[in-house]
């Protein structure tokens, strides 16, 4: 539940049904510490964001949890509110100062590697999509978990995937999107890998702050990460049913 | 001439090469006027018209396209005009060193993101001339990037797949020249992107290019 | 009704009153490459001799047949004069201020040279102004041009260092606005002097970064003063989208605004509710750029229709931009003229 008031104010500005349910889930489950951390995100309070994340951290709170539940529940309301023309960029870019107040402190910890090679990804934001905030993220929490990624930056078009996807033979492709206006360029690079006959080589994941379940099975996407930590689990089972399909 | 003469005489402008590194980066235009092409630039520097003319040369040794009597003129045979890929050809006869000859033989490139040298052979059949590509070399899904390059001849040459290995023009008609102008295009659709988008950006003022927009 | 000259044209059409045709002029640039190498005037020599720059502004008026002369290609002299590190670029690119590394961090740092008006970079267009007086005469309307305060503190600060100010110290950031406004006027008075008979004020608090209430509360008033402070007719320019804070630049008293694309004809007309000129609003990097003479045309006619007074692309024109289209621009005008003459 929600218990933190400002932030429950912050969340009435989410009003689109699907991503009222998914938001709105992602943050009930949290504790009031993280929803704090949420709250001076959005409302740009750097000096807050980094001693409550250096707090929870010496609390013994994981930065994964610190991570997804505070910083990037926080995001994914700023995204929606710069999407919908309720803030601009002065404010994002406040938002911004405060996350990177709080990754300061996470990012030690959860780029640190030693663990086996899991398989390699392709990270790209769709084409006309300018924004890398959560495709970053999805990276560096790929990369601790043992993946070999690939970042082909924003504004990727369908061809320039394939293209990527001739040079590294990657098992996985993931797609970010931060504006529904470039959401539907998921559908047609997925349309693209089917048109060229290389659907059946790789495993297609989205995700982004508008993007949800619904819209990723109406692509025909294999897999939707609704969070970093959330797009680390899909990678691993869609690298083991990737092994499976092709054996 | 003035702008209006240009237009009327010469129709419509096709492509437009902003800087000539050949000569004096001067702009050079293609301009399309029933079924005739012509080379023109708006620059009055002294050596102009033998630099177009040498254009225009170049266009047909590499193009395969017929020369005119008339200065900085050639011609396509009727109901060949295939847009992409001629404005490519116009582009690099217009910066292509001007020593440079076509190449010969079979028609063939190495891969920039392999060890793979591409072939490409046509023939006909049933009676559409067809292209298919292949491929020599160490790797270990070579018919990936095969794929690739029939995507990349889609694209730049507005080809038509027919196969996963193979594509023919729009008029189902050889065009080996077009095919070697192409290859190197093809074989790297990414860096081509790139390399396009950074060109069309070049000269434009939008709220991003002057650095006035959230990217 | 009579013919008009070109100026008394443009004069009307900013003043609201009626005309004996619409007019076509870009209060930005219309330098190409094509129109460089017609005159021999190439970028980046034409952004710094005036001899070069007054050639290439008047194929404005001999090979395009537009109604005004507009000089000042780019929006760097005077960041170039102040100071800035500037990157001057080829022939077919614009010149731009490094806003990654900015000369100033606050208010108190804004300091305008003594020697602002006689810095080569702003003399070329003073300069230029009163070598096209000379060689045009005066029925044909020059329209100069000088960056508003906000654009100046974007090349000043950098754009994400002012932003952040904006928030961080909103009464800092009207100092500055302040303090950089001083520039604005030097600079636009030299230019009337010279023989201006227009100026465009670029002043980018665009919808693509800031809010309509942004402009409302930092730059509504500033706009106000400089309609009554400047002795001409003044045209604001801010790109991308800005229908939200149309009706209060409509309240300014500026005579007209340069719109964008991003917005389309009638819901601008519809935003000024009559109160201020509209001039534009040609697409570029798709229509102009990329499209063909009767896409160009269809646009001409959307304007029109709409009732847009001064007919112009939305901006600089891309320098690469065919010449076909830019005849297609005043093409489209008598076209337009010819068929509403067979509805009446």
């Amino acid at each position: 539940m929600f218990e933190h008031e400002g932030l429950l104010k912050e969340f009435q500005w989410v009003t689109k049904e699907s991503e009222k349910k998914h938001i709105g889930e992602s943050i009930a489950k949290t504790s009031l510490a993280m929803q704090e951390i949420s709250f001076a995100l959005i409302q740009g309070d750097n000096e807050s964001v980094d001693k409550l994340t250096k707090e929870n951290l010496e609390n013994g709170i994981s930065a994964n949890e610190i991570l997804d539940n505070g910083l990037l529940n926080g995001m994914s309301i700023v995204g929606v509110k710069f999407r919908d023309n309720i803030i601009f960029v002065p404010e994002v870019l406040i938002s911004a100062r405060a996350m990177k107040a709080g990754m300061v402190h996470l990012e030690p910890i959860l780029s640190a590697s030693g663990i086996e090679p899991l398989g390699t990804v392709l990270m790209g934001t769709v084409k006309g999509d300018l924004h890398d905030i959560g495709k970053n993220l999805c990276i560096m929490m790929l990369r601790g978990a043992g993946f070999t990624v690939h970042d082909l930056g924003v504004d990727t078009s369908p061809e320039a995937f394939e293209d990527a996807f001739g040079e590294h033979g990657p098992d996985i492709i993931g797609m970010s999107a931060l504006l529904t206006t470039t959401m539907p360029n998921m559908g047609r690079t997925i349309q693209h890998f089917e048109d060229v006959g290389l659907r059946e080589e790789v495993r297609l994941m989205v995700g982004g702050a508008p993007v949800t379940q619904e819209f990723a099975d109406e692509m025909g996407a294999d897999a939707y990460g609704e969070s970093a930590v959330d797009a680390v689990d899909k990678a691993k089972e869609q690298v083991a049913l990737l092994k499976d399909l092709k054996s | 001439m003035n702008v209006s003469e240009v237009s009327k005489k010469f129709g419509k402008c096709l492509e437009l090469v902003s800087m000539d590194p050949n000569f004096h980066n001067i702009s050079v235009g293609l301009f399309l006027k029933n079924d005739i092409l012509t080379i023109w630039s708006y620059s009055k520097k002294e050596g102009v018209n033998k630099r177009l003319n040498i254009i225009r040369d170049k266009m047909v040794e590499f193009g395969g396209l017929n020369r005119l009597n008339e200065e900085f003129k050639l011609s396509i045979p009727k109901g060949s005009l295939i847009p992409r890929p001629l404005k490519f050809l116009f582009v690099k006869s217009v910066e292509m060193d001007p020593s440079l000859k076509p190449e010969t033989g079979d028609v063939s490139s190495k891969d920039n993101k392999s060890k793979l040298l591409f072939h490409i052979s046509g023939s006909l059949e049933n009676d559409k001339y067809i292209y298919r590509v292949s491929a020599t070399g160490e790797h270990d899904k070579p018919n990936l990037r095969i794929r690739a390059v029939v995507g990349g001849f889609v694209k730049y040459g507005d080809c038509i797949k027919n196969d996963i290995d193979s594509f023919y023009f729009p008029d189902e008609k050889p065009h080996d020249e077009y095919v070697r102008v192409l290859l190197p295009y093809a074989r790297n659709v990414s860096a081509v992107e790139n390399m396009l988008n950074a060109s069309e950006q070049a000269g434009q003022m939008t709220t991003q290019s002057l650095g006035f927009s959230q990217s | 009704m009579n013919k008009m000259t070109k100026k008394q044209r443009v004069l009307a059409a900013l003043n609201r009153q009626p005309v004996d045709r619409p007019p076509v002029a870009n209060p930005t640039s219309v330098a190409t490459v094509e129109m460089m190498d017609l005159v021999d005037a190439p970028f980046p020599e034409a952004c710094r001799s005036a001899e070069l720059n007054a050639r290439l502004a008047g194929t404005e008026i001999t090979e395009f047949d537009f109604d005004a002369i507009a000089p000042y290609f780019s929006i760097i002299q005077e960041s170039s004069a102040i100071g800035c590190e500037m990157q001057w670029e080829q022939k077919d690119n614009w010149p731009t201020v490094r806003m990654s590394n900015p000369i100033w961090k606050n208010a108190s740092d804004v300091k305008i040279p003594s020697n602002f008006l006689d810095h080569p970079d702003v003399k070329v267009i003073t300069d230029s102004i009163r070598i096209l007086r000379n060689e045009f005469g005066n029925d044909v309307p020059i329209i100069g041009k000088t960056m508003g305060p906000w654009t100046l503190a974007y090349h000043v600060f950098g754009v994400e260092a002012f932003l952040l100010g904006t928030i961080d110290n909103p009464e800092e950031t009207m100092d500055s606005l302040n303090k950089l406004l001083e520039i604005t006027y030097l600079f636009g008075e030299a230019q009337i002097d010279a023989g201006a008979d227009v100026l465009t004020v670029p002043d980018h608090a665009t919808g693509d970064l800031v809010s309509a209430q942004y402009y409302q509360n930092f730059l509504q008033d500033i706009h106000t003063e400089m309609a009554e402070k400047f002795s001409v007719p003044i045209i604001l320019h801010i790109c991308g989208r800005t229908v939200d804070r149309m009706p209060f630049i409509a309240d300014t008293g500026l005579n007209a605004f340069h719109f964008d694309s991003k917005n389309s004809p009638q819901e601008a007309m519809d935003a000024v509710n009559n109160k201020i000129a509209l001039v534009g609003n040609i697409n570029n990097p798709e229509t102009l750029y990329s499209k063909d003479v009767d896409d160009v045309k269809k646009e001409v006619f959307d304007c029109l229709n709409a009732g847009v007074q001064i007919i112009a692309p939305e901006c600089a024109i891309p320098l690469k931009t065919k010449s076909e289209n830019l005849i297609a621009i005043t093409e489209g005008i008598t076209d337009w003229l010819a068929e509403n003459e067979k509805k009446n």
